[in-house]
């Protein structure tokens, strides 16, 4: 069957050079399988971590599952502290900021490598000036900025950090994209009297979704996981989100080595499922797409 | 044409309102104070370039450029062009790629500071997992003090490439995705083989993505504290201090440190500092990557 196969294949390809390409694709598979298992090992271990008591942590080998779960563990973090509120804090600050920042640097891109209007390499430069600007020397001019708003502790003031902040990165990953848009479509949208509004909205935005994909991910991941502003900025729990508040449990359990990881394991869980359920629209959503000519 | 104008004064306006206002602003604020003594109390007391002949002489600040440029080298030498071929073969048809593609990009979704305590907690050199795993396989003799003086830099190094190779594998893969296959159509006609396609197709036109992504990895990897912070706070004796984890410590200082006072005006002086080094390197790269590209 493989033979004939192989024979009648057009280009002749013998059956030795297939063996040697099913032993490429072995050792090719070996790798990555190594690889996957060296990025996941991590996590495994946090996971079986979080779910011993002191001894187990200490006496039993690091991969060797608890004679019983103790899911006791995660019980007591979450009815110590105020985990939900962080969670929503989260989600709040999150999914506001990403919608936005992606919608502005689309603006901005847009509008720098397909209009033709003065400043528009001096606003480029400016983008870029904020690429370069570190986040510590701002913290406490946009603290007294703040303060004078009466915006310290609110949402609000991480938010608009947030946008601020993450513009210019975005908008580097989607010029690069921008740059390799066929300018065809938009002419010919032109041509057929299509106004500007209309050009972005309903042609250059969904040529350009794998790309936003992409930044929303790297912004979600950003200011889920953003500390520093949060630290600084928010003073009340109840405006905290889930790094900074689990910063404080940390702290709380320092001799229950269970609750540590248990602790770890919800702060990163939230973030840990939506990927678990999108990974497939995530990762391939981003990849295939659009943007081919 | 007129109507374009408007139109991109009114896209840009509200991006630029926000980045001058909590990028640029911030920015004059501590430029205006780097040429002050002030400690964040009392009055500022201008003393021209007096921060920045402290600069000059402060070992601390350049021992942590040293560090940050071993470190951005090491984790960028490493995570390139792993995520680049990581792309290149996962862009291709291949049983379970989306897994594999997932798998990768895993670690990029965690918070730096929370894996740095798992990492922390992985790599004690007393009663660490990884020591465990070696010495029950009998790998090492000895525990390796993986946090010490001599494996300290190579451990954050370690850290920072497994957080970052799914990143970069996954802006390569967008990239390569925006190559038409048309190319590749064109150029099977023409009889070319896999290895020609990489070389011919696939490299070139990745090149203005593979700018950017690039451009992004040297100015993220110079910036990068977060996991040091929490791993090893800069120590032990400095090794692993970078310079954004030397300017926190300065605006933030943290009680039982040596420099234990709030230092606004110098902190201000050695951030200027330290983003126009971020911003020479930058450009510097981006002269020679366009150069590069010209020659194509």
């Amino acid at each position: 069957m493989k033979t004939q196969a192989a024979a009648s294949y057009p280009l002749g390809v013998s059956t030795r050079g297939k063996m040697l390409t099913r032993v490429g694709y072995a050792a090719l598979y070996t790798l990555l399988i190594i690889l996957a298992v060296t990025q996941l090992l991590p996590l495994l271990w946090l996971m079986l971590f979080s779910l011993k008591n002191n001894q187990e942590v200490f006496n039993l080998p690091p991969f060797a599952l608890p004679s019983q779960p103790h899911w006791e563990n995660y019980m007591n973090v979450w009815t110590s502290g105020n985990i939900g509120r962080y969670f929503f804090n989260s989600v709040l600050v999150t999914v506001i900021s990403v919608v936005l920042t992606v919608l502005l640097a689309s603006f901005v891109t847009f509008a720098i490598t397909r209009m033709r209007w003065k400043g528009s390499q001096l606003v480029l430069g400016l983008f870029m000036v904020g690429l370069m600007i570190p986040v510590h020397s701002t913290l406490i001019p946009l603290f007294s900025m703040f303060l004078k708003l009466h915006l310290t502790d609110t949402p609000l003031s991480i938010i608009l950090s947030y946008v601020a902040f993450n513009l210019p990165t975005t908008m580097m990953i989607l010029l690069g994209f921008y740059y390799a848009l066929p300018r065809e479509v938009e002419e010919a949208s032109v041509m057929d009297g299509c106004s500007v509004n209309r050009m972005f909205f309903r042609i250059v935005l969904p040529m350009t979704t794998p790309v936003m994909a992409t930044t929303s991910i790297i912004n979600m991941i950003y200011n889920w996981n953003e500390f520093i502003f949060v630290n600084t900025f928010i003073s009340s729990d109840e405006n905290k989100t889930l790094t900074v508040g689990v910063q404080n449990f940390i702290g709380q359990y320092t001799t229950d080595w269970g609750a540590i990881g248990a602790t770890l394991m919800i702060s990163i869980l939230p973030i840990l499922l939506v990927f678990l359920i999108m990974s497939d629209r995530i990762v391939e959503g981003i990849a295939a797409g659009s943007v081919k000519g | 044409m007129k109507l374009k104008k408007v139109h991109a004064y009114v896209f840009v306006f509200p991006s630029l309102f926000l980045t001058l206002v909590f990028g640029i602003y911030p920015l004059l604020w501590a430029l205006r104070y780097m040429f002050y003594d002030y400690q964040g109390f009392g009055t500022p007391v201008f003393i021209g370039l007096g921060n920045f002949t402290r600069i000059l002489r402060d070992h601390q600040f350049w021992s942590s450029v040293g560090n940050t440029g071993i470190y951005a080298l090491g984790k960028l030498l490493v995570t390139l062009p792993m995520s680049l071929v990581l792309a290149i073969i996962l862009n291709r048809k291949l049983k379970g790629r989306s897994l594999l593609r997932a798998i990768y990009y895993l670690p990029t979704i965690f918070s730096a500071s929370v894996m740095a305590i798992v990492f922390f907690i992985i790599f004690n050199s007393y009663n660490g997992i990884l020591n465990q795993l070696l010495l029950k396989y009998h790998l090492v003799s000895a525990p390796i003090n993986w946090l010490g003086a001599d494996y300290a830099m190579l451990t954050t190094i370690i850290i920072a490439i497994w957080g970052a190779i799914g990143n970069y594998m996954l802006l390569f893969l967008a990239g390569l995705q925006g190559i038409p296959n048309d190319l590749y159509e064109a150029a099977s006609l023409d009889g070319a083989n896999e290895f020609q396609k990489l070389k011919y197709v696939t490299i070139p036109m990745l090149g203005p993505v593979m700018q950017m992504i690039i451009m992004l990895a040297i100015t993220i990897s110079l910036k990068g504290y977060e996991s040091i912070m929490v791993l090893t706070a800069g120590g032990p004796y400095g090794k692993t201090e970078v310079m954004y984890l030397y300017l926190f410590k300065l605006l933030f200082p943290v009680s039982g440190e040596t420099q234990g006072i709030q230092q606004l005006g110098y902190g201000s002086a050695v951030g200027f500092t330290t983003a126009l080094i971020v911003g020479g390197v930058t450009l510097i790269y981006f002269r020679i990557s366009k150069k590069l590209n010209d020659v194509y």
